[in-house]
């Protein structure tokens, strides 16, 4: 226990004091001029997390919150929990007032390290994987975005498109985003009488290994958004165009890389919502206040690539292409 | 040729030997190795299959009462990770599989690939589980799901043996790879010292009996080691010794015979011949000497005819003298004589030409010789004469004598005909000896021919027989005395003549 007598402990005590009182202060100051610090941290390099880093930075700057006012620490993990581990540590030594992280990874990461900022996430699945204990409130210091939508609609679409009887999952374990989609694939089963079939891919070298044996039994192959996924979608989909196996997946990006169908909502929108909840958080708001969202149906994009639609031999019915919204050539 | 030389040789029989007995250790050593290791490896890779299939059954309790899919699969495909494990699944109490087939299935593994290739396409996971388990080198590994008392379930592991095997190959051609350079290492060291202490004597020793069968008796074997390769060697050179000792011996005894062959043919022609030309050359003397008394005033060229008729019937009866004394030698009658009186009597007898110059040297105090006068005054006239003929009646002919210590072993008594009177004695240690020596100053004499020199019928004269040295050796030694020659090219030619003194006292010969 310490105790401050005597005149020497005096003279300390008249010393620590200003300095203490200046460092206390401080904050509040660039607060009081409008001076804010904002962390982004990105799971990888794909596009759907530029897409979203990219709308909601656009959204806050339409708000007033941009540079020079506002300080960004942009950070990506490259596709690493591990790494997005070490980054989330980095976000909490630097007293942030707002924290956006897309991905589940990352959004696990910062919101299991950090309790006090608050969390803007981009996740598939917030309450499956544990970041939000609901959707309406999360209880805690996060809030966000999600490209979530019922699984259902896109099976029955890729039905319309292809009579697909068993389907192989490509995902990661341990990875939530990922094993939330398995879940609710898994869940269809029954329902749409398709017989899925779970791929777990730990590291690259499971897609040389498991693909081949994959495409002997698979009439299609779902890709999930899991990191490996990610850094091999135009492999995975070469290969399984020339096994004539489609291709489908929920996330907007992968079908510029080739995957053949996908239903998705638009990244760069779901980034403006995004921005919208932090701009709400910077204006004084709770994070806990402030739902997780997604973007309602008729705002997902029915995306078709054509040129692996050919390649692979798929016949797609006029009907069919009526009701895609994006083609990719 | 020289390979089956070699596959013959002691050292390659030797190291082919050692070298296989080591090889065969070795096959030996890696077999038992080999089933130890085996051992020891299965019962690990069981231990660690038991131990992680309890690992998975302990956490996939929560997951199989949840039913919890997706969380089995994420277990069972963490534990396939590890090469050794084939395949691991997750069923519940009735048998039913949880897990799903590309999480149960270890894909990296080579072996499960082989067998996957062998199977149908469409396989489906109860299917290619039994294939696996009906595959050789594997075994099964089962743990059961526990919640209290409750059994919930069970985590079956299907462990490959595969990587035993490799190890135990690697390990065995490790130890193979270890042997091979020891025997290398141990073969070289074992060819080196076996080499040097029995192959290179044994093989020297070979040569060596090789030379020595073609004739070479002064083959020997450099002494080196010791024991029982010593002990050969020795004996080897003691053999060769002894060997050219005696083959010296029967050369000489060899020679012997063959001279005294020759000298007792030539003994009796000699004596019959001798006798038979003896009486007509008489008669021929005493004619000439009649016709010498009566052709008193014959003219020159008659007389000079009758003395070369004269000259040539003296010449014949000398040789048929020499070839009756060579036939038989009478015994020494031996008598005190001055060796000054000895060759004073000689010369005399002698024709000596003007250009020959005769030196005499011999001291006043010489005692005297015990010889027979006649017989060794023969042998110094016959020396003279050698001599004066060597040198072409032109030269120095010196005639000198000294005492001298007798000889070791009295050999020169050896061959000595005794008289009655002289019986009973012989010559003591101390006795004294003269030696008289006929040096001329002649061509001198090859040592061919002195070799040959007291050989009967060796001459190199045009009108000699060949019998005029083999007469005085025998004389000389009838006497008890010994006769040597010394020569040198262009220098001359030293008969020495060693003969009992007077101081000698005689005892009979052992």
């Amino acid at each position: 226990m310490l105790c401050f007598n005597g005149t020497r402990h005096r003279i300390l005590l008249g010393l620590l004091l200003p300095l203490v009182a200046f460092s206390l202060l401080a904050p509040h100051s660039a607060a009081a001029k409008g001076e804010k610090r904002v962390g982004v941290l990105l799971f990888g390099a794909e596009d759907r997390y530029l897409a979203q880093q990219k709308g909601a930075l656009e959204q806050l700057a339409k708000e007033g919150y941009r540079a020079p006012e506002v300080t960004f620490f942009l950070e990506n993990a490259g596709g690493s929990k591990a790494k997005a581990a070490l980054l989330a540590r980095n976000f909490a030594a630097l007293k942030l007032d707002l924290i956006f992280a897309f991905g589940t990874s990352a959004a696990l990461a910062v919101a299991n390290e950090i309790k006090d900022v608050p969390l803007v996430c981009g996740a598939y699945d917030p309450v499956g994987s544990g970041l939000a204990l609901d959707w309406k409130s999360s209880g805690n210091n996060t809030t966000g975005v999600s490209p979530k939508f019922p699984l259902a609609k896109l099976l029955i679409i890729l039905k319309e498109l292809a009579p697909v009887r068993t389907m192989g999952v490509l995902y990661t374990p341990k990875e939530k985003n990922s094993e939330s989609v398995l879940r609710e694939l898994l869940g269809l089963q029954g329902q749409l009488r398709i017989r899925i079939i779970p791929v777990p891919l730990t590291r690259e070298e499971d897609i040389d290994v498991l693909l081949p044996e994959v495409l002997r039994v698979v009439d299609a192959i779902y890709l999930t958004g899991s990191g490996i996924v990610g850094k091999n979608v135009a492999n995975i989909v070469d290969a399984a165009t020339r096994a004539k196996v489609a291709t489908l997946t929920h996330l907007d990006d992968q079908s510029k890389d080739g995957v053949l169908l996908s239903l998705a909502a638009d990244q760069y929108q779901m980034g403006l919502l995004a921005g919208q909840k932090g701009a709400k958080i910077l204006r004084g708001a709770k994070a806990s206040a402030l739902p997780y969202e997604t973007l309602p149906l008729k705002q997902l994009d029915l995306i078709l690539n054509l040129k692996t639609a050919k390649s692979g031999g798929f016949r797609v019915p006029p009907a069919f292409m009526k009701s895609v919204t994006k083609v990719v050539q | 040729m020289f390979e089956q030389r070699v596959k013959d040789s002691i050292s390659y029989r030797f190291l082919a030997l050692i070298l296989g007995l080591l090889l065969v250790l070795a096959a030996v050593s890696c077999l038992v190795i080999g089933i130890k290791e085996r051992q020891t490896l299965k019962r690990a890779l069981a231990s660690k299959g038991h131990t992680l299939a309890s690992y998975v059954a302990k956490l996939s309790q929560d997951p199989v009462i949840m039913k919890d899919y997706v969380q089995l699969d994420s277990l069972v495909n963490e534990a396939n990770k590890d090469k050794d494990i084939m395949y691991a699944i997750v069923q519940d109490s009735r048998g039913t599989t949880f897990t799903s087939q590309f999480a149960s299935i270890n894909y990296h593994s080579p072996r499960v690939r082989k067998l996957l290739s062998d199977l149908p396409k469409n396989s489906e996971l109860p299917d290619i589980l039994r294939a696996m388990e009906d595959s050789k080198g594997t075994f099964t590994i089962s743990v059961p799901i526990m919640a209290g008392a409750d059994v919930l379930g069970k985590v079956t592991m299907g462990m490959s043996e595969q990587s035993i095997n490799q190890e135990i190959i690697t390990t065995l051609i490790f130890i193979l790879g270890l042997t091979l350079v020891a025997l290398f290492i141990f073969g070289t060291a074992l060819f080196i010292a076996f080499k040097r202490i029995i192959s290179d004597p044994l093989t020297e020793l070979a040569n060596a009996t090789t030379r020595l069968a073609r004739g070479d008796l002064s083959t020997k074997v450099a002494a080196r080691g010791g024991g029982e390769i010593r002990v050969l060697i020795d004996s080897f050179n003691q053999m060769a010794e002894d060997l050219g000792a005696r083959t010296g011996e029967l050369l000489d005894a060899q020679e012997e015979l063959v001279r005294k062959e020759k000298l007792a043919i030539l003994g009796q022609l000699s004596g019959s011949v001798g006798h038979e030309l003896r009486n007509p050359l008489g008669v021929m003397s005493n004619a000439v000497y009649f016709l010498n008394m009566v052709l008193v005033d014959a003219d020159e060229t008659t007389k000079e005819y009758l003395g070369i008729i004269k000259y040539e019937i003296d010449n014949s009866l000398r040789i048929i003298s020499d070839l009756l004394d060579f036939a038989r030698t009478k015994p020494a009658q031996r008598q005190l004589v001055t060796v000054q009186e000895l060759v004073r009597q000689s010369l005399e007898r002698c024709s000596i030409p003007d250009q020959v110059t005769v030196t005499i040297e011999i001291p006043e105090a010489l005692p005297r010789l015990h010889i027979d006068p006649p017989q060794m005054g023969q042998v110094l006239m016959n020396l003279i004469t050698n001599g004066v003929q060597a040198m072409s009646n032109s030269g120095a002919l010196c005639i000198a004598a000294r005492p001298v210590a007798k000889v070791e072993g009295a050999a020169a008594w050896s061959g000595s005909q005794l008289t009655g009177e002289e019986a009973g004695e012989s010559l003591p240690e101390s006795a004294d000896l003269l030696a008289i020596t006929v040096t001329d100053s002649g061509a001198g004499i090859t040592s061919e021919h002195r070799k040959k020199l007291f050989q009967p019928l060796f001459t190199t004269k045009a009108k000699g027989i060949g019998l005029g040295l083999v007469v005085c050796k025998n004389l000389v030694e009838a006497n008890g005395g010994q006769i040597d020659v010394e020569s040198e090219l262009g220098q001359g030619t030293t008969f020495t003549v060693t003969l009992p003194a007077e101081s000698a006292r005689l005892t009979p010969p052992s």
